[in-house]
């Protein structure tokens, strides 16, 4: 290996991309079908139902895939980003809005109190980080900032 | 929709396209030979350009249907019939020319058109031939040098009285009609 520093190495691609033999993008696929993706309109919107009888209409048409139609790995739900058990909630940032009862208790329902509940008790920490070491307690869920 | 016959590469092809039919996509998707890219799809880059005739021009800007009739030299004929790469071909492999190779195709057809005009072009010819030629990697160096070796390689070759590309693109000019510009 060491006997290659300073030697060139010879492409081994150019005489297929000499001939026009490349495979480019849209080079390929000359009877592929396209896709459409069609996604949710609203944002944090839970689905209920996909209705897909008017799409059936369309000319041209080859299939309609949704998730009932997946099968095998390609059906099962995807891993959860963020593992920590204080984070109940399926959706990444959300927590239930419920009022924090103001205890040391309710650290399990917000994502703040629970990397409070990581780093050990406010009197540790050197600076300030989380807005739940003011003497109210408060959750940002709250529109309503402690009063200074 | 037009039926309209092409020679392309020495072969009659055929194809049904409606007008609107860009020469590019025709050749691509209508016959199959991909080696013709398409940059921009309006004449600035080169990477659709093919000979008509022996003449360089952009198939992005030609309609298919104004083809039909002619003799087309994409870069998958610029080989020889053994399959040997044209001196063309051969300079850029050696000199490096190329490196996504996406504008390569449209590189060859214009220098072997230029090299029948222009067999022994200086270095700022050689400039001035690929300046019509857009090129994203390799920043035109190498290309340079490849014009200059394929001129070598032309020479070597028409002394030696062998190869079969240039001499086929220079039957194809000579069998041409003359073009309105008189050149």
């Amino acid at each position: 290996m060491t006997s290659m520093f300073g030697q060139p190495i010879a492409r081994l691609e150019d005489d297929r991309l000499l001939r026009g033999n490349g495979a480019y993008l849209d080079d390929l696929g000359h009877d592929a079908l396209a896709a459409a993706f069609v996604r949710s309109p609203h944002a944090h919107a839970r689905v209920l139902d996909i209705d897909v009888g008017a799409a059936l209409d369309v000319d041209g048409l080859v299939a309609i895939y949704t998730y009932e139609d997946l099968q095998g790995r390609l059906a099962e739900p995807l891993p959860l980003l963020i593992p920590h058990p204080a984070l109940t909630h399926g959706r990444t940032g959300t927590w239930p809005r419920t009022r924090p009862s103001g205890s040391l208790s309710t650290t399990s329902r917000c994502p703040q109190w629970s990397a409070w509940t990581l780093r050990g008790p406010p009197s540790t920490w050197s600076t300030p980080t989380c807005p739940a070491m003011s003497p109210r307690i408060w959750c940002r869920t709250m529109a309503t900032p402690p009063p200074r | 929709m037009f039926d309209i016959s092409l020679i392309v590469n020495g072969v009659t092809r055929t194809a049904r396209v409606p007008a609107r039919r860009l020469l590019s996509d025709c050749l691509r998707h209508d016959l199959r030979l991909t080696g013709t890219h398409v940059g921009c799809e309006h004449g600035v880059c080169g990477a659709c350009t093919v000979l008509l005739d022996g003449v360089a021009v952009r198939s992005c800007l030609m309609l298919a249907v104004t083809a039909d009739g002619a003799r087309v030299t994409t870069v998958e004929g610029l080989t020889g019939p053994d399959g040997k790469l044209s001196p063309v071909q051969q300079a850029f492999a050696d000199c490096h020319g190329l490196q996504c190779g996406f504008c390569t195709p449209g590189f060859l057809t214009t220098i072997t058109a230029a090299l029948l005009d222009n067999p022994e072009p200086s270095p700022e010819e050689a400039r001035e031939i690929i300046g019509g030629n857009l090129c994203r990697c390799t920043g035109y160096q190498n290309i340079v040098k490849a014009v200059l070796r394929a001129a070598e390689l032309g020479a070597e070759l028409r002394a030696a009285e062998l190869g079969a590309a240039e001499p086929r693109a220079a039957e194809l000019k000579a069998a041409a009609p003359g073009r309105a510009d008189g050149s």
